[in-house]
């Protein structure tokens, strides 16, 4: 479990340790760039992009901090990068489109979910992408962190170089911006209170 | 804070599930009077379980290809010599200087050369890529330039040029002058291929092209299948052949003790199979290099470079 002797031999530049390293955090970094960026192509991207930063910068991590807390803000950065340039681009199609079509491919592997939940999922993940781009960046990188890599507030303040009592506050106050976008965009419903909520059926 | 903010961080804090009992005892007290607050407590769960991810898998491929990109990389700390070349003959240097007046011309000149020669693309993507560290690439410029010049004297344009551009940046200042703005932007697309310089790079690989393409080096015309090869041939059975990838080691006086398949010998180049394995590979690098040989990536087109291969392929060329 412990990163340390790994992360001493990926140092020395010793691939096949770093290797180790991506195989125990491509998921999250994928998961994290995924929800941010909304399309499997760009959280693809932004991985490669993210590994390929951190073995740039190995022989530069002092280990001050631990390698998933550095991996992670460089995971934030990139996400963040992106973001902004994707805005500053013109808008393109997205590759899965049609709201109608029913063979949406999606470079997912086997045990992706139903095409059903699959087709879902991908919307969903759009839409709260889209919501994300119009939040702050610094509450973007909050809500990734907690919400959707659900991090402890004591990481996410070592991640974010901040105390925990920021993290809540600022925690707070992006989702509170959040739900607003959500909101305004269509994406949260209110159920009848006598309902349980079953997230993610909403969509029509 | 005031009580409004108080309540909504509480709210907050508590979809994570971190409210101490009597912050817990307060808020439930609070929601049973606050409609909007017991509103937002809801729309934060119900965004807290939307957002999470955690059953996402990454797409299948998504390892190899980040393996992959590393290892590209890897090929330049690889290559980058340990220490600078010991000599740097004036005639070298001269060489090199002509050569960057000849390219700039050649590459303002003759655009129309462009799909001539894109197979050499190759040899100078991987060679200005060996030199992308930076550290003392006029070594290994003055090597492949030899070589360039023994094996095949016409084709110097394709290799040498894109690692005369990288010494622009590093360290032999004399070209950097003769090259200017052109020499740092191409040096630079090559060396981070595939980064944030977008479509600049694009750009720029491409009049990388150009340039290596023509041969503006020379006076007579070239046949353009001699360009294509600039330093070596591969041998016919290698011809397709899958490889994790391909290194060519040139600078030795005899060869190494390879641990690999000999597959061919001819023109003074042995081409060895190597077990793709991270210990092999760092052992052989180090076997050819201690011979006195330079290691450079060989990124040949009728080689198919893939990653799961379970062997590579080693050049050693000999003098």
């Amino acid at each position: 479990m412990d990163d340390k002797h790994i992360v001493a031999q990926a140092r020395r530049g010793e691939l096949s340790a770093f290797e180790q390293l991506v195989t125990r955090y491509e998921k999250r970094v994928y998961a994290i760039a995924l929800r941010s960026s909304g399309s499997p192509e760009d959280a693809a991207d932004i991985t490669q992009e993210v590994f390929l930063r951190a073995w740039r910068s190995m022989k530069d991590f002092r280990g001050d901090s631990g390698f998933a807390t550095w991996l992670f803000r460089i995971t934030m950065n990139q996400c963040v990068d992106y973001a902004r340039h994707k805005q500053s681009q013109p808008p393109t199609q997205p590759l899965v489109q049609g709201e109608d079509d029913e063979e949406r491919e999606l470079p997912l592997p086997d045990t992706a979910p139903s095409p059903e939940e699959h087709l879902e999922n991908s919307e969903l993940g759009r839409e709260l992408a889209a919501a994300l781009d119009e939040v702050s960046d610094e509450h973007r990188r909050i809500v990734l962190l907690r919400d959707v890599s659900g991090m402890s507030y004591t990481e996410i303040a070592e991640i974010l170089e901040v105390s925990e009592g920021t993290v809540k506050s600022r925690l707070s106050r992006a989702r509170i911006a959040l739900r607003k976008i959500l909101l305004k965009r269509g994406n949260l419903f209110h159920l009848p209170s006598s309902k349980d909520m079953e997230g993610g059926e909403e969509h029509e | 804070m005031n009580e409004e903010e108080y309540f909504e961080q509480l709210c907050s804090n508590s979809v994570d599930g971190t409210l101490t009992d009597s912050e817990k005892q307060k808020l439930e007290e609070h929601l049973a009077e606050c409609p909007s607050c017991a509103a937002l407590k809801e729309d934060l769960e119900q965004m807290h379980s939307m957002l999470a991810v955690d059953e996402t898998e990454p797409p299948a491929g998504l390892h190899d290809s980040i393996m992959e990109r590393l290892r590209q990389e890897e090929t330049v700390r690889v290559v980058a010599p340990q220490k600078p070349m010991r000599r740097l003959p004036v005639f070298t240097m001269v060489a090199a200087a002509a050569v960057v007046v000849l390219v700039v011309l050649g590459g303002g000149l003759m655009p129309a050369f462009s799909t001539v020669g894109s197979g050499s693309t190759a040899a100078a993507d991987s060679a200005s890529a060996d030199a992308g560290d930076g550290t003392a690439d006029g070594g290994m410029q003055d090597e492949i330039e030899q070589s360039v010049r023994e094996n095949a004297d016409a084709s110097s344009g394709g290799a040498s040029n894109s690692s005369v551009q990288q010494s622009g940046t590093a360290s032999q200042s004399m070209n950097g002058s003769a090259y200017s703005g052109q020499n740092d932007t191409g040096g630079d697309s090559a060396a981070n291929t595939q980064s944030d310089a977008g479509i600049d790079a694009e750009q720029y690989a491409d009049s990388d092209r150009s340039i290596a393409a023509p041969e503006p080096v020379t006076e007579e015309p070239v046949p353009a299948q001699v360009q294509t090869r600039p330093v070596l041939t591969l041998p016919q059975s290698l011809h397709g052949a899958h490889t994790a990838y391909c290194y060519v080691a040139i600078g030795g006086s005899s060869l190494p003790d390879i641990d690999g398949e000999l597959l061919a010998q001819e023109n003074g180049v042995s081409w060895f199979r190597l077990d793709n394995s991270m210990e092999t590979l760092e052992k052989t690098l180090q076997t050819v290099e201690q011979a006195g040989c330079t290691v450079t990536a060989y990124d040949k087109v009728d080689l198919t470079i893939d990653s799961h291969a379970d062997s590579w392929i080693l050049a050693v060329v000999t003098g």
